[in-house]
């Protein structure tokens, strides 16, 4: 593989820099090519799907769109469930009931029995407990930035560090 | 034929649902892949592993490939993303066990030992993963590889005064960090001696 100087515009000191660095490399050995193991070629035909290339991209994108599509559906039912909590638990008790038949039905009572459990739990927490859910939500807050920035942004080593 | 006619040949036949034919792109780059993957990852486990799903991700995108760019340039962008994923998965910032290792006797020797026998190509090696990875993928592409900046821009969609700026401080981590190792001392702001 050929480096190809003619589409560059290398200042002086670039090149020189350039030219260096190789010096540098050249001291210590490098750049040296790394033999690979001998049966990894073998492996990696192996390795390699049976069907032609169209046909192993269709499926990909199939299953990448059926997971697109249940993850949709996931959500709409979350929100519908939430929307049906938010109904019964602010509203309307035996609304969220009367869409599945009503309390006389096993599903309706099921729903009435969720919503009067819930009912309770949510008052307690939005009259003394908002302090608590302040504090809960700045906690998890708080974990969720740690997390990001120990264990996802910071650079796999530090450049300042030695050897 | 030249190589690029001969690549375009090759991948326009696996295509065609050939599969001998990318086999002979897999015969070809097999080495360079697995290059880029240890010197990125260093591992031989994971470049091996690496290797893998990159000719993978690459038959599985072959449609994607535009003829008129050189399959190398095409390839490697598929590997140096792969293993950008790969070292941002690892969730542990701090020493892996297989850093921890190198510095042990094993009877198991890696690839570097195996193939080079020899320390001070280990220590650049070492130093190189001190690099950032960003700072890491651009300075082989081009002392590795000997890439064009126009080139190591595409692999890298970056821009050509980015790499420039990145292999300028890249080049000096290097240095420093290898002079830090008791290696030759260079003037990192003019890289002599």
């Amino acid at each position: 593989m050929g480096r190809r100087d003619y589409d560059e515009v290398a200042s002086a000191e670039e090149s020189t820099a350039d030219k260096a660095m190789r010096r540098l490399l050249a001291e210590y050995g490098h750049p040296a090519p790394l033999v690979p193991p001998a049966d990894l070629t073998a492996r990696v035909l192996a390795h390699l799907p049976d069907q032609p290339p169209s046909v192993v991209a269709a499926t990909v994108h199939t299953v990448r769109r059926r997971w697109q599509w249940m993850g949709s559906l996931v959500g709409l039912m979350l929100v519908s469930l939430l929307s049906l909590g938010i109904w019964g638990v602010f509203g309307n008790s035996s609304g969220p009931s009367s869409l599945v038949g009503g309390i006389a039905s096993n599903a309706g009572e099921f729903m009435l029995v969720l919503v009067l459990a819930a009912k309770p739990l949510m008052h307690v927490l939005l009259s003394s407990g908002m302090l608590v859910i302040v504090v809960g939500m700045l906690i998890i807050t708080m974990a969720a930035w740690l997390w990001w920035h120990m264990l996802q942004r910071v650079p796999l080593a530090s450049p300042a560090s030695g050897l | 034929m030249d190589q690029q006619a001969d690549e375009s040949g090759w991948v326009a036949q696996t295509l065609a649902g050939d599969q001998s034919a990318f086999a002979r792109l897999i015969e070809r780059y097999t080495g360079l892949v697995y290059n880029q993957a240890y010197r990125m990852l260093h591992n031989a486990q994971d470049a091996e592993d690496a290797v893998q799903e990159i000719f993978v991700k690459a038959y599985t995108r072959l449609a994607s490939f535009d003829p008129s760019r050189r399959f190398v340039t095409w390839l490697l962008t598929i590997a140096s993303n792969h293993c950008i994923d790969r070292l941002r998965r690892r969730r542990q910032p701090w020493m892996t066990l297989d850093d921890v290792a190198f510095w042990l006797p094993s009877s198991h020797a890696g690839p570097e030992h195996l193939a080079l026998e020899h320390e001070q190509q280990a220590l650049v090696q070492q130093a190189l993963q001190q690099l950032p990875e960003t700072y890491r993928l651009v300075m082989i592409l081009r002392y590795w590889h000997d890439l064009a900046y126009a080139e190591i821009a595409e692999i890298s969609g970056l821009t050509e005064s980015t790499i420039k700026t990145r292999l300028h401080r890249g080049r000096k981590m290097l240095a420093e960090i290898l002079a830090q190792s008791g290696g030759a001392v260079w003037d990192v702001e003019t890289m002599t001696k």
